[in-house]
């Protein structure tokens, strides 16, 4: 469905795609998966044309976007980071807007417009104009924009970003009603837990590359088979003391005043950290203890959490 | 392809006109700070007398005060004591006060220098400039009737005492005859187009510079547009960006045609503006449209933000109004003001309009018309392509 090729974007001298590669089944939910700043919304950015890639290719159902740029147009529902939607307009207004651009009118338009609504649970509130809405209630009708003209592969750029959990529930599940409907979707975010949840596939992109991909089991496999333990600490300990920590450990990261330490049996190693920790005389602000995730996928290649 | 610009251009059109600040902005304020400036300069289609209050007694002062009177310029009142006269202007009781001297004939006559005080309202503007021109004009009458006078009795050579009665009475006769102090009849006819009165420039005037106000609003509707990301979902879709550019434009060009358009039925009505001839009127009218989306597209092209878009807009604005005549008539800028005034669309607007209200057939307006196309088409040139780079971006 969607084959993404050595994809390059420069922005002057700055790289915001870096030899992309990645390939999209029909009917699958891809996920890409990075920090805020690591290249996701550029490489929408290309595969939405809206921008052109300085080198690589990208085909969509065959069809190349800079060639064939208005046959993929009408391929591709577009889900942006922002609500793309006009406040002053009501929300079945703002369908029919979107929907006329895709060459839909008369009564299929209106029929259309209304099954979205109902789709996203907003048809009572159809006729509201959409600046009154919660930020959930935008996010439903952005979907919503981009589902009007029934596009074979949707892409949802950070749906989820800034909405309570119940809106940020209906969106997930929305999402998996319309892949089970057979829709393809690239969908990016920042949220392991949702890439977790929604994802067939996931690709990890960092500073425009991808660093890795693969389904979420092939991802785990990745962490290993150890587990963290994050610790928050008052003052950054010494250069000594975290080559005794790796004595305990199987692998310790440092960002800061922060470690994770890997350990194969994090229950049983805590105690002998404590008491290690207790020795240096280091005080433990906050402490975690986490089961492999994409997350600690994340932090063992990158050194760095999602959300930093 | 039309499709898609009329369903961007619908939306836009829509949109302002659903906005009730456009409303406020683009209708109701020029018609109200027409009627504001219009009545502030004495723009009525009748004059309004002042009341003028007036220290002096005898004829010359009789004379004065009925000049004004009969001019209906004035309400004349007089005034006893001289002390008053500033006092009265001060506190708003009299728009002018004139302190004729005393014994004004004899000194008159004799030639003796004559001092008369004008106490002037700086805020009467013309119409107490007119008085004031009134009073200097019934002087000079004066002067003449003097010098008149004079050559008579040098002419005057009696032979007896009777004969010198007899040709006094003679001359007192005759000046009393011919020698009436005479109103000046000061009436006012409308004919249209620059003639018929303040209201009908400023009409105009105001009309061209919200329009272009508007338009620049328009365009920071574009920027917001871009920050809020609806750009870039329609260029996702089959609209490609010449084809939003183009409807975006289109969209500016109608609002402003509507804008005009209502402004100037408006402004019939209320005010009894002649606009002219419909057919001489709608070309210029869909140019100054056209120039003012042009002028819409230099801003957008040259602001970065919308702060910066509503700053630049504003100053701009002023400052080719100022220049062009929308402030003030061109014909009271010094020269070099008015040669600058070539570069504002106002001044090409408002003598085109002029114009039009007077003759459909006066080749300027063609002149006019085609200046403002060409700023029309420079500046959406111009925004279209800063816009585009922008978008690429």
């Amino acid at each position: 469905m969607l084959i993404v090729e050595h994809l390059q974007k420069r922005y002057g001298s700055f790289t915001a795609v870096h030899d992309v590669s990645f390939h999209v089944q029909a009917g699958e939910v891809y996920g890409l998966l990075g920090p805020n700043g690591a290249g996701k919304s550029s490489t929408i950015r290309v595969l939405s044309c809206l921008a052109k890639p300085d080198s690589g290719s990208v085909r969509i159902n065959g069809m190349d976007i800079v060639r064939e740029q208005g046959k993929v147009k009408r391929t591709i529902g577009i889900v942006p980071q922002d609500f793309a939607l006009y406040d002053d307009f009501s929300a079945r207004e703002n369908l029919i807007f979107f929907g006329r651009l895709y060459g839909i009118s008369g009564r299929e338009l209106k029929i259309r417009a209304d099954e979205l609504l109902e789709a996203v649970g907003l048809l009572e509130r159809g006729n509201e104009a959409v600046g009154t809405f919660s930020g959930g209630m935008k996010r439903r009708i952005n979907i919503a924009a981009g589902l009007m003209h029934k596009p074979k592969m949707l892409y949802l750029d950070e749906p989820t970003v800034g909405i309570d959990p119940q809106s940020r529930r209906n969106i997930l599940d929305l999402v998996k009603t319309l892949n089970a409907g057979g829709l393809t979707v690239l969908y990016t975010t920042h949220y392991m837990e949702e890439a977790e949840e929604l994802c067939h596939r996931i690709g990890v992109i960092d500073q425009g590359k991808i660093i890795a991909e693969g389904t979420l089991s092939e991802m785990r496999s990745m962490a290993g088979e150890t587990a963290p333990i994050r610790l928050e600490l008052r003052d950054n300990l010494s250069k000594p003391q975290l080559e005794q920590l790796r004595t305990i450990a199987e692998e310790v990261i440092t960002q800061d005043k922060t470690i994770t330490l890997f350990t194969r049996d994090p229950k049983t190693a805590l105690s002998g950290i404590l008491q290690m920790l207790a020795d240096f005389g280091a005080h433990v602000h906050h402490l975690e203890l986490d089961e492999p995730d994409l997350e600690t996928v994340f932090l063992k290649l990158t050194g760095r959490r999602l959300r930093d | 392809m039309i499709n898609l610009i009329l369903t961007v251009t619908w939306r836009d059109v829509v949109a302002q006109l659903r906005s009730r600040s456009f409303m406020v902005f683009t209708l109701l304020l020029p018609i109200v700070l027409t009627l504001i400036i219009g009545n502030a300069i004495g723009g009525t289609t009748d004059f309004k007398p002042l009341p003028v209050a007036v220290v002096g007694t005898g004829e010359i002062a009789n004379g004065l005060k009925k000049l004004l009177a009969d001019t209906k310029t004035a309400v004349v009142f007089t005034l006893a004591d001289a002390s008053q006269a500033e006092t009265m202007v001060r506190i708003g009781k009299a728009t002018m006060s004139i302190v004729l001297p005393e014994r004004l004939e004899i000194k008159f006559l004799r030639n003796d220098p004559l001092n008369i005080e004008v106490y002037l309202d700086p805020t009467s503007h013309q119409r107490g400039e007119l008085i004031k021109q009134l009073v200097q004009g019934y002087m000079q009458q004066l002067e003449a009737a003097r010098a008149a006078l004079l050559g008579s009795v040098q002419a005057i050579a009696p032979a007896t005492a009777a004969d010198l009665q007899n040709t006094l009475l003679a001359v007192r006769t005759k000046i009393e005859k011919q020698y009436q102090i005479a109103a000046v009849n000061l009436e006012q006819k409308e004919a249209g187009g620059r003639s018929q009165g303040i209201f009908a420039y400023y009409a105009v005037a105001f009309g061209v510079m919200f329009t272009l106000l508007s338009a620049t609003n328009g365009a920071g509707g574009v920027i917001d547009e871009l920050e809020r990301g609806t750009i870039h979902r329609l260029l996702a879709s089959p609209l490609t960006p010449t084809l939003l550019l183009v409807s975006k434009f289109i969209a500016l060009w109608i609002l402003g045609v509507w804008q005009l358009g209502v402004f100037a039925v408006f402004s019939s009505i209320i005010y009894g503006v002649s606009w002219g001839s419909p057919l001489a009127v709608l070309p210029v009218l869909l140019a100054t449209a056209a120039a003012a989306a042009g002028f819409g597209g230099i801003i957008l092209g040259i602001s970065r933000s919308r702060e910066q878009l509503n700053t630049l807009s504003l100053v701009f604005v002023l400052v080719m109004s100022l220049l062009g005549g929308s402030m003030w008539p061109l014909e009271t800028l010094p020269a070099a003001a008015q040669m600058l005034s070539k570069l504002t669309y106002n001044r090409w607007s408002i003598e085109a309009f002029q114009l039009a209200a007077v003759s459909s057939s006066d080749p300027q307006i063609l002149i006019a018309i085609a200046v403002l196309s060409a700023m029309a088409i420079v500046g959406v040139c111009f925004g279209s392509m800063q816009l585009a780079r922008r978008m690429a971006r």
